[in-house]
Order: structure tokens, then sequence, then C-alpha cells
């Protein structure tokens, strides 16, 4: 007989986080590979960009991890509710499952990114590069690791949860329905971007619409909050829904 | 363990289309019982909703005396297996056994390794690179190694070859003796899994047509063997389900219970009676007007 189980929601995630660990492990290995090629382009003075040398590279480099997770958060409920139902586990133990490999997913993703800021910062001090932060943040400086880690965070959790909507949709509903959810579905990031005013969001909304961010009390609530409702969103979708066959 | 099943007025729709009507049985836990029917009879739709994977539209299902609907404590006692199934096809087969290991509360490690030697199913290989008839295999090995109090297999093994499907029958059997569970079967291969049951279900157009246990259903019929003109004489005015001719031999197979002064005239005209078989009651149950006969 089996030994000691594993509650249902830690078995859901442990099984989640291991079914992606390559294709994580996968991206960050190019993803890195990349971002050292540049770095030695900018060394070896093959790339004669001003703007480089004076604005981290860093900082832009989340674009690609947001979309990546968004595409696994598509896939997520296609691919795995029906094999967690068919051993027993319930679509409650599934929504929570997930939502914890999610929040542990973008813990990961964040400390990489908090990472490479002091990183980025040694290489341009070697170099006597002045580096500056092109667009506004929750930090002001690349000491500020909590705050770098809180808003990376943050928003790899609403992108990730924004592709598991879409994913959700689809599987519950038919594809015209699906479409239409797909739209609500980006509200989630696209409300994260707004309220932590971050990156061209945040240059966006400060610079040129001059709206100034929220309090950052209200704003770590109200973070919270999105990330509460990308999951009960999800749950409302999938606490009654009929298991199909796969569709991927 | 073992768990009853009690259903009643099971209703459900798919949009307009209403797969299953009022459907209500009971079933005592600790037995095997055969679910049949035509395609398109309901039976997939009344095992996904004992499973889990879909809520009726009406009427209620209680397993161990609970709604079994996204209740934890009764959906890992219910093991549900397809043919077409619902692992997961880029997952290797070690990744699934890993699975469902995890998840049944009884999965029995060691019987489990014993089936996947016995059906030498590759452990490294991923669910998609199978054959039909190494994931009925795969299928089989989750549903008897889960040792689920209940546990369903759809036509989980309608992909594996002959001697695989008989040594499938064979070892649920054992397994059963071993440990008594309530086993249930659904399937179009009667006449292979027929001497398994212990109670038949049919369901035609989404009612229950029958609930009964295998011998009394078999004494519904009978084969009736002899030469021609006797035979042809004793079964005026019975319902004839099929009948064979070999030379001046001939076996009617007809349906309804003989009485007493029938087996004796049977008897006193030299005619070999015999049971009929669970297939031709089947055929005969759920046969539609312009089928034939």
């Amino acid at each position: 007989m089996s030994g000691k189980r594993k509650h249902p929601v830690l078995n859901v995630t442990d099984h989640v986080m291991y079914s992606y660990r390559w294709t994580i492990i996968g991206y960050w290995i190019v993803f890195l590979m990349i971002y050292i090629g540049i770095g030695i382009l900018l060394n070896s003075n093959m790339i004669m960009d001003e703007d480089i040398d004076k604005v981290g590279v860093w900082e832009g480099a989340s674009v690609s991890p947001k979309i990546f997770l968004l595409v696994i958060g598509i896939l997520m409920t296609p691919m795995s509710l029906a094999s967690f139902v068919s051993n027993g586990i319930t679509r409650r133990h599934f929504v929570l499952g997930v939502s914890v490999s999610i929040a542990a997913f973008s813990a990961i993703f964040g400390v990489i990114m908090t990472a490479g800021y002091p990183v980025e910062q040694l290489i341009y001090e070697q170099n006597n590069w002045p580096l500056e932060l092109r667009n506004p943040h929750l930090f002001t400086s690349t000491s500020q690791v909590g705050w770098i880690f809180f808003e990376y965070f943050c928003l790899f959790f609403t992108y990730f949860g924004s592709g598991w909507l879409i994913g959700t949709g689809f599987y519950r509903f038919d594809w015209r329905i699906g479409v239409l959810i797909t739209l609500v579905a980006l509200l989630p990031s696209f409300a994260m971007e707004v309220l932590l005013s971050s990156d061209w969001m945040g240059s966006l909304m400060q610079s040129v619409l001059e709206v100034q961010r929220t309090p950052l009390a209200a704003l770590v609530l109200l973070a919270l909050l999105i990330l509460g409702l990308i999951i009960l969103m999800n749950y409302m979708m999938l606490r009654r829904v009929a298991i199909k066959k796969k569709t991927f | 363990m073992t768990l009853s099943i009690e259903v009643k007025q099971l209703q459900l729709k798919y949009g307009s289309f209403t797969a299953l009507h009022d459907v209500s049985f009971q079933l005592e836990g600790g037995k095997i019982y055969g679910l049949l029917g035509r395609n398109g009879s309901g039976k997939t739709s009344l095992l996904s909703i004992l499973a889990s994977y879909r809520e009726q539209s009406k009427g209620s299902v209680a397993i161990g005396g609970e709604a079994p609907f996204e209740n934890a404590g009764i959906m890992e006692q219910v093991c549900f297996i397809q043919e077409s199934g619902y692992m997961n096809d880029a997952s290797r087969v070690k990744d699934v056994l890993k699975l469902a290991a995890s998840c049944w509360p009884n999965w029995d490690a060691d019987y489990a390794s014993r089936l996947i030697k016995h059906y030498e199913l590759p452990l490294k290989k991923k669910v998609t690179s199978l054959s039909r008839g190494m994931k009925s295999a795969l299928g089989v090995t989750l549903g008897l190694a889960s040792r689920a109090p209940i546990t369903i297999f759809d036509e989980a093994y309608l992909g594996m070859d002959a001697p695989s499907r008989y040594s499938f029958y064979e070892e649920l059997l054992n397994d059963y003796m071993e440990t008594p569970r309530t086993f249930l079967l659904s399937t179009h291969l009667i006449e292979e899994v027929g001497t398994l049951f212990e109670e038949v279900l049919i369901l035609d157009q989404g009612r229950l047509i029958l609930h009964e246990e295998t011998e009394t259903l078999r004494a519904r019929g009978a084969a009736i063997t002899g030469s021609s003109e006797s035979v042809d004489r004793f079964v005026e005015g019975l319902t004839v389900l099929g009948e064979q001719k070999l030379g001046k031999t001939k076996s009617v197979t007809v349906y309804g219970e003989l009485t007493d002064e029938m087996r004796k005239r049977a008897q006193a005209e030299g005619l070999e009676l015999g049971p009929v078989s669970l297939q031709d009651l089947f055929v005969h149950m759920t046969k539609k007007r312009g089928d034939g006969q």
C-alpha cells in the first residue's frame, strides 16, 4: 500500500511543478544565454547603441517571462484538469494546487529577476557605465530587493493567472465565449500593470497621463486582491465543469 | 472496504438532448456488475456521473450514502478507467503511475509493479507513443492497482489483444477474490466478460430497462437443440432470438422462461435444453424496430 499521503492541494502543486520543471529550466537557460550574449557583445563594443550603456538592459527583460508564463497558464487547465480529476482529485483542490504552483513559479521567476539587477549593476560598475532605470518602478534603486521581488512576483502571477483564465475559458465554454473570456482574462494583468505603475505602463501613467501611484499600503492590498480574484474566477468557472477529453 | 451505490431518478441532459431518463437502481458493495447497452445508450454518461466527471441534471446519486460530486472523501474511492483515458499524453508512463500512486489512498505499489511487468509497460515512453493495446494495459494497471473500493472499467480493455484481455479477466477475478470491492464493467464484449458478472444492468436509449442477477437473467431464455421437426414444434408460439442448423439438427434460442411442463415435454421429445447466452438476450432486449428480426 502507499505510504503517507500528501494533502491533495500539495499533491497537485507537486505534480504541476514536476511536469513543467524541464520547460522552465530550459526556458531560463535560453533566456540567460541570450542576456549573457548581449553582455559579451556590449563588452566587446559590437553594439554601439548609446542608450544601452546608460540604462539597464535587465529592466526590459521581464516581457519575455511574462509572455512565457501566460502561455504556460493557457495550457494549465486543458492539459492537467482531466488527469487530476480522473485520479480522484476534486476541482477545488485542483484550483488551489494550481494557485500554489503559480505562486511558486512566480516566486522563482521573481527571485531570478531580482537577482539580475545587482549582477547588472556590477557589470555596469566594472565598465564605468552609468546605470539608470528607464521606467518608473516600485523600487528606485536596484538595492531595494524586497520591492523588486514584490513587483515582479505580482506581474508574473497575474500574467500566469490571465493565461490560466484563458485556458479555463476555452475548456469550460465553446470557442466563441472562450474568445470573449480571453478579453476579460487579460484585464487582471492590465489592472496589475496599472496598479503597480511600473515599466512602460508606469511611464505612460506618470509622465504622459500624470497619474500618481497609489500609496504603497493600499497598493499591496489591491495587488493581493487582484491575485485572489484570478483564483476565484478560475474556481467559479471550474467548480462544476464536466471533464472533457483532451483538447490538445 | 466496500461502498454501496444508490441512484434515484437520475437525469442527464446535453442541451436539449436527454442522455439519461429517470434512471434508478441500487448496487450493494463487493460485487462485479456488468453495464450493457448499445452505442449511445448512456453508459458512459452514467459512469461519468458516478465518477464525478460530470454532474447530473436531475435526481440523486449516493455512494456510501454521500453525494460524490466534488466530495473529496468519495472521489478518492471511485476509480474510473476508460479506453481512450484521461491520461496526459505528454507524460511518461512512469509519471502517470507516479501521479496515480500519490492520489489513490489504497494504491498497491507491489501489485502495480507486477502488472507493469506482466503487460511489459515501457516506463520511459510517453503515453502518446504507446500503442492502443499498451494504453489499455496502462489503464487496466491503474484501475486494478488503485484498489479503489469502486473500480469502473468503461471498455478500458478494448484495445488489448485477446490473450491480454483474457489475462485481464483472470487478473480481475483473482484480485476480486483477494480484495473484494465493487467492479463495474461496461462492455460490448459480452460473450467474453459475461461470466464475470454477478448482476447485469442494461441501458437502452438512456433508460434502465433491466437490473437483475446474471443467473436470473439467463433463466429468461433457453437454447433448445434437437431434430429440426421437434425443435420447430416445440418453439411454436415462443419468441425466437436466433437459430442455427447443422444437417437435421437445429438449435434455437428462445426468450421467455420455460415452465416445468414445457421442460418435461422437451425431455420427452428428446430435446436438449441449455442456457441462453447473455449476448443473445442483450441483443433481443435492445433491438430496435427495423433492426431485423
